[in-house]
């Protein structure tokens, strides 16, 4: 054998919680074999793409436009003909829709039993409340975000949690476990930025916006155990299995409601401390973000804090080449705000919305028991905190 | 477990799927070569699952698989076993060959008159 290569953990590692789908050996092996592509494509092949623009794609701009190319979307559209990039392309799609087609394939024969236990998980407990009235908004039903067919609302029978299992047990092969075993880094991460840089911040009431199943949500409410959770979602299967999970983990401070960010009207004016979203934002579009943040800003007591965790924004220090390769994932996997959210000026989205200038505040995000590896562009576990304090009047 | 969503299986995401190969063919191909690859990764950790429990519990030593050399009976037969694979993965080519055959004496027609399936054909 040639050097040990530094491979993903292995997907059993993966906390097998009271709502998580039941595997069997073949199950297991396909998500294996995903997480193993995947890091086989960013860190082995991942070179590749460096060289073929380095070495063809880039002299070819040159000559075409007699210039360096300027943007990403030159690069793109360089790359998009080269032969190695198209097949890296294909086999990096082709990875994604294999996540969605053997998560289906494990869930959906049992997704009346996953209902049926989810029911039974958040009975008698005040931790779920749907509004079944609740339109899904454009920028959900337009398009299945990360090729996750019927996305995160779609039910094929009453009380179905299918959508929550499919998104809960893909999530570990295709961040390559980077997220823990309980994919929960985004929160956990937060919680400690928030006891290492603001320790005189205990906020009581806290309102996480898009929380799909929860994942983040409870890695922040177990840092926060004195805190009221209200975690909102759009979706109605990611929120019933959400709840089921936060029962079965035994997380009792968090409550799951379906509502949409773009419409906070239920909670009164200044009712929390502190609002936050984990990778949500790149889900939305231009209409509904400005929309979401002023509704962030009037439910924001005085005093309190919002961020928003996302990758880093492309900036003019960013190389156009790695601008380009993270922004593969809103052409080529389902993310079509992606390449917008992450170029366009969110701080000022925060200004429109009420938020004083001199309050803004950006920070690193990143779980500290979690070894960062290789970046794989756009799926690291690092985020950057667009951050702001309310001001107390 | 249940069969009852089974056609929800291999469903599509909403939204255009990007083409990234020359063709919709190559496409195909790519993802089928990709499932493949899956699948023999499967196949192979499911052997790997019985030869460690095989292990275990003292039945086959993994050193007795690893040594095992086929009397000339077995032997034959797994050759024929591995032609027949390798048979089965490369009918395409087979098949190609047998229509250039029978263009190149001249005889290729179809008993209903018409020559043979254009998808044979050399592109």
């Amino acid at each position: 054998m040639s050097k040990q290569e530094h491979l993903p953990p292995a997907w059993h590692k993966v906390e097998a919680h009271g709502i998580f789908p039941k595997h069997d050996q073949d199950d297991a092996a396909r998500f294996n074999f995903v997480a193993n592509m995947n890091r086989y494509l960013s860190q082995t092949l991942g070179e590749g793409n460096v060289l073929a623009y380095e070495t063809r794609v880039k002299p070819q701009l040159i000559e075409a436009l007699n210039r360096e190319p300027e943007s990403r979307h030159e690069i793109r559209a360089g790359m998009n003909n080269d032969p190695f990039h198209s097949v890296w392309s294909a086999m990096k799609r082709n990875t994604m829709e294999q996540r969605q087609q053997m998560s289906r394939r494990m869930v959906l024969p049992q997704a009346r039993e996953l209902a049926e236990k989810a029911a039974q998980l958040v009975d008698g407990k005040d931790m779920l409340e749907l509004d079944p009235t609740l339109e899904i908004p454009p920028y959900v039903a337009s398009v299945d975000h990360h090729c996750m067919p019927g996305s995160y609302y779609t039910e094929l029978f009453d009380g179905d949690v299918s959508a929550g299992a499919n998104y809960d047990s893909g999530m570990f092969a295709t961040t390559n476990g980077g997220l823990g075993t309980l994919n929960d880094a985004a929160g956990r991460g937060l919680a400690q930025w928030m006891q290492l840089e603001q320790p005189n911040f205990k906020p009581k009431r806290v309102l996480d916006i898009g929380c799909t199943i929860g994942q983040s949500t409870l890695g922040f409410a177990m840092k926060f155990p004195d805190a009221e959770i209200i975690a909102i979602d759009v979706a109605a299967p990611v929120l019933r299995y959400a709840a089921a999970r936060a029962a079965a983990l035994g997380v009792t401070n968090v409550k799951f409601i379906q509502a949409s960010g773009e419409d906070l009207s239920r909670f009164e004016d200044e009712s929390f401390d502190m609002v936050y979203t984990s990778m949500f934002l790149h889900e939305t579009s231009n209409a509904s973000m400005p929309k979401i943040m002023k509704e962030v800003y009037r439910v924001l007591a005085p005093g309190g804090m919002t961020i928003h965790l996302e990758q880093p924004n492309y900036t003019d220090a960013m190389p156009l080449y790695e601008q380009f390769i993270r922004d593969w994932d809103s052409y080529n996997n389902n993310e079509p705000f992606w390449t917008t959210i992450h170029s366009i000026d969110v701080p000022g989205v925060m200004v429109d919305a009420g938020f004083s200038r001199d309050k803004l505040f950006g920070a690193g995000i990143a779980a500290q028991e979690i070894k960062p590896g290789k970046e794989d562009h756009g799926r690291a576990a690092a985020w950057h905190g667009y951050g702001a304090w309310k001001e107390v009047a | 477990m249940s069969n009852e969503f089974l056609d929800q299986i291999n469903k599509k995401s909403r939204g255009k799927r990007p083409q990234f190969l020359g063709t919709k063919a190559e496409e195909h191909l790519m993802s089928m070569t990709m499932a493949l690859m899956q699948e023999l990764a499967v196949t192979r950790e499911r052997l790997d699952t019985v030869e460690r429990l095989l292990d275990q519990q003292n039945v086959v030593m993994r050193t007795d698989i690893n040594n095992y050399t086929p009397d000339d009976t077995a032997a034959e037969a797994r050759m024929h076993a591995q032609h027949m694979l390798i048979k089965t993965v490369m009918r395409s080519m087979e098949q190609e060959i047998d229509t250039m055959r029978a263009d190149a004496s001249g005889a290729a027609k179809h008993p209903s008159g018409e020559s043979d399936s254009p998808s044979t054909k050399v592109a």
